[in-house]
């Protein structure tokens, strides 16, 4: 039988107007859930500050610092995921040559070390002064970096020679960690400020620092925020990012008002930064998954 | 049909074993990149096969190869079954390569002659006659793939081997082209008559898209009695000659015709994407 456009079947498969041909990917929606923790963080703080009495008459039983504790967390939470910012941040920049990778890769190793440093030396006999000034001061410079990177507007480097873009990052990196070296030594030895006296509580210095740092923190993260709900694309990775950005900021900020390194207050502050190192780390993943937009 | 005979026996090897250091006696291409690849060029008195489809400069690679072995005081002979002489000197001055001044000099021979007389020839042949003339160290035939208009196909291995004899005996290192339109997919096959296994190096040449542009890659496959650089680096033909460049590092599955960047280098683009303004 001859071939003719009555055998051929009614074209029911093909689509109307505006359908398209394949499925399209399911779409992602942004988790409120995720940025729950954000405002949990900030009432437990200002519940837990109402409570406790004030650093003089603070009870010390009511603090928790086990030994090594805070090194694992220190390390698990902020260092470690830290260290993948900075990894992802160091291809990117590379494949990419924008300058706010640097700044943000940067800001991840600063982070990272001092986090790593001054965990493992919560527990000095000599008491907690050291490892408050390492990790305040890193969150300062830190706040900068990313404060300074979510402000940049400027596109890719015109130099497109690896060579120039490798030593260019391997420079930033290296300064960073030498800063995180030798202000370490420093603080080790005595030579930084005080930022924590027991018994009496923070410096004004500390107050600062650590306040300076949690409004930066605080202020990357709104304006990362911003620029994630004006894009067209919204990425994943970027809503990720500046709720850790937020929930390190809250973290600080909580921080700021503890009665005693290892009181309730401070244990809140920490979980905020602990979990904002997971979402950084979350971040990092969205980023590998691929398909990031939703 | 026959293919020329040797007459040279061992004496054809003598230059092949020398005191020199083993780095010296490679027969370099004169392509700084392609050399490293190589560990320092192709082995003495090897047949190299130089496979890709067209457009990918099979050509322009062993003419620069024999031009520069002048240079290093090694004669060489072109032997193409496809262009006459004119075409082949035009091409060459384009990328400033004077054959005709290298032939005066008797450090060059373009030949130009069909697959079969040069398979039929004996002795005296032409083959014969203008080794004889120039002495070569180098020699290169464009292309092997013609010898099978005039060649049956399962013979085609045996006259290949002739071939390659022929010249191993005179301790020539040859290059012989392949045009391989098929070294895509997930064959990495390259030619579909078995000689690959002739042959002791082939250097494959390939055209890749990646991101909307036609790029080239160059990967050595094989390369007996040898390390070699297994990296695929792309290459470009440049007013110059062959300029090969870094490895495709970045990308995945290049071979098999589907590049992709790697995963990292996926993460890394998304990560930039991600925080990079004016989406």
């Amino acid at each position: 039988m001859p071939r003719t456009n009555r055998n051929v079947p009614e074209p029911n498969s093909i689509g109307r107007v505006g359908q398209t041909a394949g499925a399209l990917p399911p779409t992602w929606r942004p988790s409120i859930l995720v940025a729950v923790p954000l405002p949990v963080v900030i009432v437990s703080v200002a519940v837990f500050n109402l409570i406790l009495p004030p650093s003089a008459q603070f009870n010390r039983g009511l603090a928790f610092e086990p030994p090594f504790l805070n090194a694992i967390l220190y390390t698990v939470f902020l260092a470690f995921t830290s260290c993948i910012v900075g990894y992802i941040s160091f291809k990117s920049y590379m494949q990419n040559g924008w300058p706010f990778l640097v700044l943000l890769g940067s800001g991840a190793i600063v982070w990272g070390s001092t986090s790593l440093l001054s965990g493992w030396l919560t527990n000095l006999p000599s008491g907690p002064n050291t490892a408050i000034t390492i990790s305040n001061t890193g969150a300062l410079v830190t706040s900068i970096f990313h404060f300074v990177s979510s402000t940049w507007s400027r596109g890719p480097s015109s130099r497109t020679d690896l060579k120039i873009r490798k030593s260019i990052i391997i420079l930033a990196y290296g300064s960073v960690l030498g800063f995180s070296a030798l202000y370490s030594a420093a603080a080790l030895e005595g030579m930084t400020p005080l930022f924590f006296v027991p018994g009496v509580g923070q410096t004004v210095l500390r107050m600062v620092v650590l306040g300076s740092a949690a409004a930066l923190f605080s202020i990357s993260s709104i304006l990362f925020a911003r620029r994630y709900f004006a894009s067209r694309s919204r990425s994943r990775t970027l809503y990720w990012y500046f709720l850790a950005l937020g929930l390190t900021g809250v973290g600080l900020a909580a921080v700021f008002f503890g009665r005693a390194p290892g009181d309730p207050i401070s244990w809140t502050g920490r979980a905020a930064m602990f979990l904002g190192g997971t979402y950084f780390l979350k971040a990092v993943h969205t980023a590998f998954k691929g398909i990031n937009v939703h | 049909m026959t293919a020329p005979r040797s007459k040279a026996g061992a004496a054809g090897f003598d230059h092949l074993f020398s005191s020199r250091p083993e780095k010296d006696l490679r027969v370099k291409t004169g392509i700084v990149e392609l050399d490293e690849m190589l560990r320092g060029g192709f082995m003495p008195g090897d047949a190299v096969m130089v496979a890709g489809a067209a457009g990918t400069g099979k050509t322009t690679l062993a003419l620069q190869h024999l031009v520069n072995g002048v240079k290093k005081g090694e004669p060489g002979i072109y032997v193409t079954f496809e262009e006459l002489p004119d075409q082949i000197y035009r091409d060459a001055k384009n990328f400033g390569w004077d054959l005709r001044k290298l032939e005066v000099e008797d450090k060059f021979r373009v030949v130009c002659t069909s697959p079969s007389l040069m398979l039929e020839s004996g002795d005296g042949s032409l083959l014969e006659d203008v080794i004889r003339e120039v002495q070569p160290r180098r020699l290169v035939i464009d292309s092997l793939s013609h010898l099978e208009m005039f060649v049956k196909k399962e013979d085609m291995r045996m006259e290949a081997y002739r071939l390659v004899s022929y010249l191993k005996t005179r301790g020539i290192s040859s290059i012989l082209l392949w045009e391989s339109p098929q070294i895509s997919g997930s064959s990495f096959s390259v030619t579909d008559v078995g000689l690959s296994f002739l042959v002791d190096c082939i250097v494959a040449l390939k055209l890749v898209e990646i991101e909307s542009s036609m790029r080239k890659a160059l990967v050595v496959l094989k390369m007996r009695g040898s390390d070699h650089d297994k990296r695929l680096r792309e290459y470009d033909i440049t007013p110059q000659g062959i300029a090969v460049s870094t490895p495709f590092s970045n990308y995945e599955g290049l071979m098999t015709g589907s590049p992709r960047r790697s995963y990292t280098e996926e993460a890394a683009s998304n990560w930039a994407m991600a925080f990079a303004k004016n989406k």
